[in-house]
């Protein structure tokens, strides 16, 4: 018996070998090493830029995520700034206010004077029989410009122990010769005396200067 | 098209492709980042700024110790020149002073309030008068208080004594009162009594303070100097 073999696929497989042989040994070293180079080198960039993306996406939504917290905490900080501020500014103007207040309290101090104290002053200097009818501040610039206007009567038909005239001058020198440390008033003098011919009296007007005892003792004792 | 031709422009696709990614996502993520990273320091920078003016302002403590001293120094300040005229409780008690120190109230007049300027009596010691009422004049409209002075004529009638310490019950009353002078208008002779009993006119003022509008003041001097 006879066996016929037929090779059906012999030719074709043989033509494939030839195939890859050829293109194999076509393709030129350049070439490789170019297209190698050029996948390499391009995927390791690529890896690079993919992490590189990666990380730039992540760190700007973290940073986005910061800024979001650092503005909202700037916000509360500015609010209490300002809050500051504002106490800052009420506060200086209620010093100035103060301040203010505080001048006009000096102001005041100074132009006050001792009333009661020079009214005691004036009745223990005065004679008897002579009336004070008018005791008036001139000026209230300071302590020392303080001046006082002593206006009085005498009754010319009364006074029996001196003359109503003695009498004005008794009453300016009993003021300019006190020298007491607590008394009020210095250097009287006789600024007006005349007769009144239809009441019978005389009307006289002395001035006089205001110290302040104590304040001249604190000075010396300062000094 | 040659085989080695084919395999370069293969080659190549993928250098195009990373081209392009680094084109359109690498480089706007990386500037976002930096764009980010410029928004964050700037306001880290601004935060740190208002958080040192706002440690500065805390620290600030002069100002709170200051205020306190004049605090301390003007205890009384409000009651001497009060923000309201308040002539009725005046009135009230001058009666009852009077009542006690057994002397009449005769009559009270209060002439129209009128304003005064206020001047620091150190500085007009030394005699730069003119130079203060330019100061004045500056100063005219960025007070923050008006000092008011309302003059008042007291008629009294009592001994003198009597008078003498009614006079002393106003100079220590709460109440600022400054007296200007005294009138004696009448001698009434007692038989009762040997000291006559004196019919007093007292010119004396008493004051009061008004505050301005600050914000209204800053907005009026802005538009002057404008």
């Amino acid at each position: 018996m006879k066996t016929i073999n037929i090779n059906l696929i012999g030719d074709t497989g043989k033509s494939i070998k030839k195939t890859v042989k050829v293109s194999r040994e076509g393709i030129d070293n350049r070439v490789k090493i170019i297209s190698i180079s050029a996948i390499a080198g391009s995927s390791l960039i690529f890896v690079i830029c993919l992490l590189t993306w990666t990380g730039a996406f992540l760190f700007t939504k973290k940073l986005d995520s910061d800024l979001k917290k650092l503005k909202t905490e700037h916000q509360k900080i500015g609010m209490e700034l300002a809050k500051s501020s504002k106490e800052m500014k009420n506060l200086s103007q209620e010093k100035k206010i103060m301040e203010t207040k505080l001048l006009v309290k000096k102001q005041l101090d100074t132009n006050t004077m001792p009333w009661h104290k020079i009214l005691a002053d004036i009745s223990a200097m005065v004679p008897k029989d002579v009336k004070i009818t008018k005791i008036m501040k001139l000026t209230g610039d300071s302590d020392k410009n303080t001046t006082i206007n002593i206006e009085g009567t005498i009754d010319a038909a009364i006074s029996k122990t001196a003359s109503p005239l003695e009498l004005v001058s008794y009453f300016a020198i009993n003021i300019s010769e006190n020298k007491a440390d607590d008394f009020y008033l210095k250097e009287a003098v006789i600024k007006m005396v005349e007769f009144d011919d239809k009441n019978n009296i005389y009307n006289f007007r002395i001035q006089t200067s205001l110290k302040m005892p104590r304040e001249e003792n604190t000075e010396k004792e300062g000094v | 098209m040659d085989k080695s031709k084919k395999i370069l422009i293969v080659s190549f696709a993928p250098v195009i492709l990373t081209i392009i990614f680094i084109l359109y996502a690498v480089a706007p993520a990386v500037g976002n980042y930096s764009a980010a990273n410029n928004d964050y320091m700037e306001e880290k920078t601004a935060y740190i700024d208002t958080q040192n003016q706002l440690n500065t302002l805390k620290e600030n403590k002069s100002l709170a110790i200051e205020l306190a001293n004049l605090r301390e120094k003007l205890a009384d300040f409000d009651t001497q020149i009060p923000e309201n005229d308040d002539l009725a409780i005046l009135l009230v008690d001058l009666q009852k002073f009077a009542k006690n120190n057994d002397v009449k109230v005769l009559s009270l007049d209060a002439d129209p309030e009128s304003p005064m300027e206020i001047i620091d009596p150190k500085v007009q010691k030394l005699k730069e008068k003119k130079k203060n009422k330019i100061l004045a004049k500056e100063k005219e409209n960025t007070e923050p208080v008006q000092l008011y002075q309302i003059p008042l004529k007291l008629v009294l009638l009592g001994h003198y004594k009597n008078i003498l310490n009614y006079i002393n019950t106003l100079e220590l009353y709460g109440r600022k009162i400054t007296l200007d002078g005294i009138l004696v208008t009448k001698y009434k002779t007692n038989k009762n009594s040997s000291e006559p009993a004196l019919e007093v006119t007292i010119n004396c003022t008493v004051y009061k303070l008004e505050r301005m509008d600050m914000d209204a003041l800053l907005t009026k001097n802005e538009d002057k100097s404008k």
